[in-house]
Parts: structure tokens; C-alpha cells; sequence
């Protein structure tokens, strides 16, 4: 089983950053990983891509994140890069932006990775993401840091996030979001950590790291398929009740 | 008659920001540290830890411990971030029943990534 890493942060303007970050992912073993581009990310160059790709022989993909701060700039936002092919990911502590973001079908997932955001989850936008069959994400980032208080207060704000996606059965994936280049861990032990830490089951841990981020993918491929009719929708010929 | 344990041996990457060589004690004792620190008394009495080698010119590590503990073991060595103020990871790579089966993974894995090895040595110099 080939798992991700689901968060990788690099910045377009430091190429040897994002070279020497690839390089890292490349000697631990990860085989998959999922590239945050910050600035200017939604238009991406074609010649940085192909950059990119031959750095490693690496499976990279590409996400957008989106951090509105009101529901006009969402949409704004929103209508621009309707149709990438990077995976959408919006993320804002305000709970109207996110149950928004949930009902829109352009939006992939919702991510959680940031304290602040984090604290804010309730089981609306849960239900509203298994019912548009999008994805919630965690980070693990934020267990990784030094300060012993603010370790374990960051560690009972995910672990309260995970249970309550675990009781409501969300589809959740996550990530290691890993700022600095030494903390980044390959996915199989971040599956340990998720186990003995957060209480999620192994099976559950794996596929938050595996079967559900390829399930992502594959709506991000639905998505830009045209021909693709959403399940419930049925098309009724004119003339035909 | 009491039923002896069952062990596991851990293959694990060892990548570190500087070539500084520690001593095994070092090591021991942050794997240690580590597992007090997220998983107590409780936990860390049922390990049963030992480090069955470790070579840090060639980039690896075996420790052994008991077969119900395996996963916290590897949360442990996961979560370990420096020391001795030098930034490090150990990352598994795999996990065995037998002291035999992981000496012919260690072995493919060394002849495997001998090109990695020196992308280590580049990554440590620049």
C-alpha cells in the first residue's frame, strides 16, 4: 500500500526549498506527496511543474488552499479556479465560510490544520462533507513542537477533532503539514503516532493516509470530467416525464 | 510455565542534520526520554528495549522490542526531533519477527540505497 503525505508547503519563489524538500521525502521513502504551493499557486507556471516533476521520480500532486476571510471572497475566489486541477482545499475558522465551502461541490476538502481552526469543527460541516462526498483534513504539525504546554494542548484539540470525525464517520485524511525540513516523517510512522496518540484504529489510520487520499484524487479527476453526472441526478430526455 | 515474549525488530533510517557521531547511550537515552515522555511508566515498563545496532556513517539502526509495544515504539522514535542539539530522524523502514530476516532486509536496504547514501552525505554538506 503506497501512502501520502498530504501536506508538503514550499514556496514558488525558493526553488532549492522545494528541491531540497523533495529530496528529503525521497530518502525516507515517501513515494507520493501532495505539494502546497504558496504565492501565486493558483496560477501555476507549466515550466515550474516540469521542473518540479524532474527533481524526483516522486508522484507529485498539486493543492490550493484557500483562506477567505468572508463568504464574498470564497465565492470570488472560488469562481477563479473552479476548474484547476489541483485539489481545493478551503480553510477559515468562520463557521459560515466552512459550512459553505461544504455545500460547494468544487470544494474538496476542508481543512483543519490549524489550531485556531481546528477548535472551531462541529458536526455540521461533517455531515455536510460526507454528504457532498468531500474531505476534512487534520495535520499533525502542530504535536511536533517544542514548548511542552503548548504541545499537549495542541495534541487535545486534534485528539478532540479526530473523535468527533471518527464518531460522526467522516471521511477524513491526514496530513504532516511539517514546516521545517527535520520534522518531516514518513506517513507509515505518522500511522503509528495517529494509532497510539489520537486513538484512531490502524486500519482507519491507513487509509486516512492512503485509500482516502486516492479517493480524493479520483474527485478531483470527476470533477474536471464534464461528462460526468453526479449520483441522484437523473437525465430525463425532452419530451420524457 | 510462564510463555516467553515475543520480540520485534525494528529497521529504522537514521538522518541527521550534522555528521556527528553519538554514542550509543545517547541514543538509548532519547529513545527513553521519548517514551516517558508521550507514553509513561505503564507503557514503558512492558517495552523491553534494546538496541541492537546502530551505524551512523551507513544511515541505519535495529532496536528490539517486545511484539505488543511495537507500535508505540515507532510512535517513540517517530517523535524523536534532536539530540544533543542536533536536529535528527529516525524513520522506520521495517518491522521483523526474527534477528535473521531483518539482517537480509538491512542488507538489500543497504545495497538498495547506496545511492541515497549519498544524497545524505550531499544533503549534509550544503
Amino acid at each position: 500500500m503506497s501512502y501520502f503525505e498530504s501536506r508538503l508547503r514550499v514556496k514558488t519563489s525558493n526553488f532549492k526549498e522545494i528541491e531540497q524538500k523533495l529530496r528529503f521525502c525521497k530518502l525516507l521513502g515517501v513515494q507520493n506527496v501532495i505539494v502546497e504551493l504558496e504565492n501565486n499557486s493558483e496560477k501555476m507556471q507549466p515550466d515550474l511543474r516540469r521542473r518540479i516533476e524532474e527533481i524526483t521520480n516522486i508522484n507529485v500532486k498539486y493543492r490550493t488552499n484557500i483562506n477567505p476571510k468572508n463568504l464574498e471572497s470564497l465565492i470570488k475566489k472560488l469562481k477563479g479556479i473552479g476548474q484547476s486541477s489541483n485539489i481545493i482545499v478551503v480553510e477559515s475558522p468562520d463557521k459560515k465560510i466552512q459550512i459553505q465551502a461544504a455545500k460547494d461541490s468544487r470544494v474538496d476538502v476542508i481543512s483543519f490544520s490549524e489550531q485556531g481552526v481546528l477548535k472551531t469543527i462541529f458536526p455540521g460541516v461533517i455531515s455536510l462533507t460526507k454528504q457532498n462526498q468531500s474531505f476534512i483534513e487534520f495535520s499533525l504539525a502542530s504535536i511536533m513542537v517544542k514548548n511542552k504546554s503548548l504541545q499537549s494542548k495542541n495534541l487535545r484539540n486534534l485528539y478532540r477533532g479526530v473523535q468527533l470525525a471518527n464518531k460522526l464517520n467522516a471521511n477524513y485524511i491526514i496530513s504532516g503539514n511539517f514546516d521545517d525540513l527535520y520534522s518531516i516523517r514518513h506517513p507509515r510512522a505518522l500511522i503509528s503516532v495517529c494509532h497510539t496518540l489520537l486513538g484512531i484504529s490502524i486500519l482507519r489510520a491507513k487509509n486516512c493516509f492512503s485509500k482516502n487520499v486516492v479517493s480524493l484524487l479520483n474527485r478531483v479527476q470527476m470533477r474536471q470530467d464534464r461528462n460526468f453526472i453526479e449520483s441522484g441526478v437523473k437525465l430525463i430526455n425532452r419530451g420524457e416525464e | 510455565m510462564v510463555k516467553s515474549e515475543r520480540h520485534r525488530y525494528i529497521l529504522f533510517k537514521v538522518i541527521s542534520e550534522h555528521i556527528k557521531l553519538l554514542n550509543n547511550q545517547e541514543i538509548l537515552n532519547s529513545i527513553w526520554a521519548s517514551l516517558w515522555k508521550y507514553f509513561g511508566l505503564k507503557e514503558a515498563s512492558r517495552v523491553g528495549l534494546w538496541l541492537v545496532d546502530i551505524n551512523f556513517l551507513e544511515g541505519f539502526g535495529i532496536i528490539r522490542c517486545s511484539h505488543q509495544t511495537k507500535e508505540i515504539v515507532i510512535s517513540a522514535l517517530t517523535l524523536i526531533t534532536e539530540i544533543s542539539g542536533n536536529k535528527i530522524v529516525f524513520s522506520p523502514i521495517k518491522t521483523s519477527g526474527t534477528i535473521r530476516s531483518i539482517q537480509i532486509t538491512k542488507k538489500l536496504f543497504l545495497d538498495r540505497n547506496k545511492k541515497n547514501i549519498k544524497d545524505i552525505q550531499i544533503m549534509k554538506i550544503s
